[in-house]
């Protein structure tokens, strides 16, 4: 069937239930379409995309000749692949297909129905007059390569690695930092079950190390990203360790002798200190330390120092590395960049930097664990042991000034605060909560169980943190001061330390990383996925797929149960070994183009190359988006989108 | 350097605010130019009450001050501040009140054009004030007292809730400093006068702080916060610490004597921790 043949359009109405139906006057929108020019057929019908539905398209293609199709119902992001492959099934190529959306843009968003039925019968005609332009087109099937990088070596990124490994693919891990494990191998117990973070992080950080489908690479970045979906050509930066990997056998003893003592350390919130040569903790992975090139003597101060050189006995110590730069080839990529922690410093009446006992929630978890600074024992800064303890929820988040959105783990690890606390010191614990948001699975039990074991709930956000106090008995003491609104009572409440629940932004970096991808963020930063609920895990960029925080804020259950299905998407959609490209996208006309390049610099994918023979501008197929850049910015209209062009927006235009 | 200076209501009568700061802005070459015929800022309370009133008793002072040849007017209350501030913002950021505040003026024969830049007097000091380098008053630990209205909701001065500038200008003129927690906490204000029994817990609050940090002077900036310190500490027990003027010590570092200062006026005496010989 060609497009030079008559065309032959069906129009088929959908009541969607009870969606469109009653607001739309659905009767009245076949009979509007139903006498225009090359309409063979036009029925309305309950459920369009169910099995009878599709099957009296079908029919009706064969039976009456049709050639072309229009479906007014549901959004093209929800139905339109349904009602393409009912074309193609009746032999039709699938893009003599048009879809009016009268639901989202008529009958939900209407409420006058004599409205939404006259904005239903425009979307309908509108696409009438368009499918009459459709060409056929065709899509293309490009080989993959078998194997999934993912970025961030989490909990998130880590659970993808295995996952992706098990099923038999190879993995590329990237983290940055000097080992993997992210934020979980610095807590001590995790919520609701409280069991030990170490117990069920360490030996998954031993998996990913000893799988032999994975590929592990601490303390490297992403440097540069080419190709496209199943073909991801991705250079990774290592950065010099200053340590030979294939010869240290982690014995530590050059961490012993480093003179450099006095260094915050970075994992333990700045609660200890670490040499300049260091694993960032005991059960790192991989066992082998790096030197802090600032503070090293050596590195950072020119002096001689090189203690750790001389006595390191397999000669481990390099300090002439450089980066170290590797391509690698991947058919999908999986972010798992995570999250930092909000920072209180800015909010000045908390006193987070100024007062020695306001603690973030970070802080407070190293504070509370057996490998931390105080080997778990819970303890003021001057050894005592604290006997009321004050946690703040909300800080940083559900905060106009700060971040609007809720961080959804604050509650549930304070109050996993609270229980620890209470059990370790016996001390009185206060939660000074807006709403206790406890919506897992055992979570409310857990928070019945701490207002049981006697912690006491106030519904108030705190005003000030001080060390201001009425009772000269309360001297050195902090004084914390809220309202508690369900008695519209003023608190000033003495306590010994205060841990501040700080919620979740996005890692530092993701910007960029975002950026390498071509995967967008939101306003808050969070990568955007592509579908909020039909699509969770994959981006609007091809063979892109997101894990964990850097998508949003999450717990432990739910970044596990995330970077399983990203894995899985990224397994689904490479387990073919081939994808299949999409049809719309951007043809440039040789006989048209000047070579003027102003495509070039406009394409957002790089899918714009310059044919310096015939000079003028080609579009690699693989890679273009068909986003419409180019055909918006030639100046002489020889770049145009298929399945967008003029004569096809035009004739929508006409009919709207 | 010639100033635009809007004194507001307190300052004539407060405890030596006016003999301290006309005694150091002649000792330091700037002219206080003052808003003739200047009126009432409306304080506070008077945009809760009738926001277009409110708007057009401060533009009257925008008006006067163009009128004089200013594109600033400095004054050394804290509430006049914010309130000349918050009436600066308003009609910068909404022509519709911009153009009913200036029908309002109209009647009065006068026509609001520029909204001038409002600034504290606290920084026309602390800009003009040389750096003391005599030790004559290293041993006096001072407390700042910021009141509420100087840095908050504008943060543009200094940190909202923390500031440290008074500190940073009290070590410049020679004294020492008192860190302490009170910087910014709630006097009462005005309440005072209305509600003394409920606001007096609150200056203790403040003054119990500066004095358990290891203060033996205060110094302010707003005539309020000078008179609700002073006025609670010489009635109640204590600490009987001297609630100063900015101003007044920098006169004293400036070796002028607190006669000339109005120091005498002050409720709680200096004398005892600032007098030398």
């Amino acid at each position: 069937m060609t497009s030079q043949m008559k065309p032959r359009i069906g129009v088929y109405v959908c009541h969607c239930g009870m969606n469109i139906a009653p607001k739309v006057n659905v009767e009245e929108v076949v009979d509007h379409v139903k006498d225009m020019p090359h309409v063979a057929v036009a029925r309305d019908y309950k459920f369009m995309c169910s099995n009878p539905g599709q099957d009296m398209i079908i029919k009706d293609i064969k039976e009456l000749g049709l050639n072309r199709v229009v479906v007014a119902s549901c959004s093209p992001r929800m139905h339109e692949k349904t009602f393409r492959n009912a074309l193609r099934t009746a032999g039709l190529n699938p893009y003599y297909f048009q879809m009016a959306n009268v639901r989202e843009q008529a009958s939900w968003v209407t409420k006058d129905s004599i409205e939404a039925t006259e904005k239903a019968k425009a979307l309908a005609s509108a696409a009438v007059s368009r499918v009459v332009f459709h060409q056929p087109l065709l899509t293309r099937e490009v080989q993959v390569e078998k194997s999934i990088l993912i970025v961030g070596g989490g909990i998130a990124g880590m659970q993808a690695a295995l996952t992706s490994a098990q099923a038999g693919y190879k993995v590329y891990l990237v983290e940055r930092e000097p080992s993997i494990g992210g934020h979980m191998a610095k807590f001590d117990k995790t919520f609701p079950t409280l069991d030990c973070a170490a117990c069920i992080m360490t030996p998954k950080m031993v998996d990913v190390y000893q799988n032999p489908n994975i590929e592990l690479f601490t303390y490297s970045e992403v440097e540069k990203v080419e190709g496209f979906i199943g073909n991801f050509e991705v250079t990774v930066k290592m950065n010099p360790r200053y340590v030979d990997m294939t010869k240290c056998t982690g014995c530590g003893m050059c961490m012993e002798k480093c003179p450099t003592k006095k260094i915050k350390s970075e994992f333990n919130e700045g609660l200890a200190n670490r040499t300049a040569i260091y694993t960032p903790f005991p059960q790192a992975v991989p066992n082998v330390p790096v030197i802090d090139p600032v503070n090293c003597l050596v590195l950072g101060k020119g002096k001689k120092c090189g203690a750790c050189a001389k006595f390191c006995e397999s000669n481990a110590i390099d300090f002439d590395q450089k980066p170290e730069y590797k391509t690698v080839k991947a058919g999908a990529i999986i972010v798992a960049t995570g999250f930092k922690a909000f920072n209180p410093g800015s909010i000045g009446y908390y006193g987070y930097g100024r007062y020695p006992e306001v603690y973030t929630s970070l802080e407070f978890e190293r504070l509370n664990n057996a490998t931390g600074p105080t080997s778990g024992k819970m303890v003021m800064k001057n050894g005592q042991v604290p006997k009321r303890v004050a946690i703040v929820h909300c800080v940083g988040s559900r905060d106009q000034r700060y971040k609007k959105y809720c961080s959804r783990v604050c509650c549930m690890y304070s109050m996993k605060f609270a229980h620890l606390i209470h059990e370790k010191t016996g001390a009185e614990v206060w939660e000074f909560y807006i709403d206790i948001r406890s919506p897992g699975k055992n979570y409310e039990e857990f928070y019945n169980r701490v207002q049981e074991e006697g912690v006491r709930f106030v519904r108030g956000r705190v005003a000030e943190i001080t060390d201001m106090t009425d009772d000269p008995k309360d001297k050195g003491r902090l004084t914390v001061v809220a309202e508690n609104t369900l008695t519209r009572r003023t608190l000033r409440i003495p306590v010994d330390m205060v841990i501040l629940s700080v919620g979740m932004e996005p890692a530092l970096g993701a910007d960029n990383i975002g950026r390498l991808l071509g995967v967008s963020r939101d306003a808050d930063g969070w990568f955007n996925e592509l579908h909020a609920k039909l699509a969770p895990v994959a981006t609007p960029m091809n063979g892109v797929f997101l894990a964990g925080c850097c998508q949003g804020p999450k717990d432990i259950p739910d970044t596990v149960a995330q970077s399983m299905g990203a894995a899985g998407e990224a397994i689904a959609m490479l387990s073919k070994g081939f994808v299949t490209t999409q049809a719309e996208i951007s043809f440039i006309d040789p006989d048209l183009c000047t070579g003027c390049k102003s495509c070039i610099g406009a394409c957002a994918y790089s899918a714009i190359g310059f044919d310096d023979v015939r000079k003028v501008a080609v579009v690699n197929e693989a890679l273009c988006m068909g986003c419409g850049s180019c055909a918006a910015t030639c100046p002489s209209s020889a770049a145009s989108v298929r399945h967008f062009s003029d004569r096809q927006i035009m004739g929508e235009l006409e009919m709207l | 350097m010639k100033i635009c200076f809007y004194p507001g209501c307190s300052f004539a009568s407060s405890a030596g605010y006016k003999e301290s700061t006309d005694a150091v802005c002649r000792k330091l070459d700037i002219e206080l130019a003052e808003i003739p015929d200047w009126n009432c800022c409306g304080a506070t309370v008077l945009f809760g009450e009738n926001k277009l009133r409110a708007l057009a008793l401060s533009a009257r002072h925008f008006v006067l001050a163009e009128t004089m040849g200013f594109d600033e007017i400095v004054t050394g209350c804290n509430a006049c501040y914010a309130t000349l501030r918050k009436s600066a913002d308003i009609l910068s950021e909404d022509p519709g009140l911009f153009q009913q505040t200036k029908d309002v003026l109209k009647i009065f024969d006068l026509d609001l054009v520029a909204i001038p830049r409002i600034r504290h007097l606290f920084e026309i000091i602390d800009q003009a004030m040389p750096e003391i380098t005599t030790d004559k008053y290293r041993d006096v630990p001072v407390a700042a007292y910021y009141g509420c209205q100087l840095t908050r909701p504008h943060q543009d001065l200094d940190k909202g809730d923390h500031p440290s500038m008074v500190e940073k200008f009290l070590e410049k003129i020679g004294f020492a400093v008192t860190e302490h927690s009170a910087k910014t906490a709630c006097c009462g204000a005005s309440h005072a006068v209305i509600h003394k029994d409920e606001c007096r817990p609150l200056v203790q609050r403040i003054v119990g702080e500066m004095d358990s940090k290891g203060a033996k002077a205060i110094t302010t900036v707003c005539p309020l916060c000078q008179f609700n310190l002073d006025q609670n500490q010489s009635k109640d027990a204590g600490p009987y610490l001297p609630v100063t003027y900015f101003t007044q010590l920098a006169g004293l570092a400036l070796g002028l004597s607190p006669k000339e200062l109005g120091m005498d006026k002050l409720l709680v005496s200096a004398a005892k921790v600032l007098t030398r010989p």
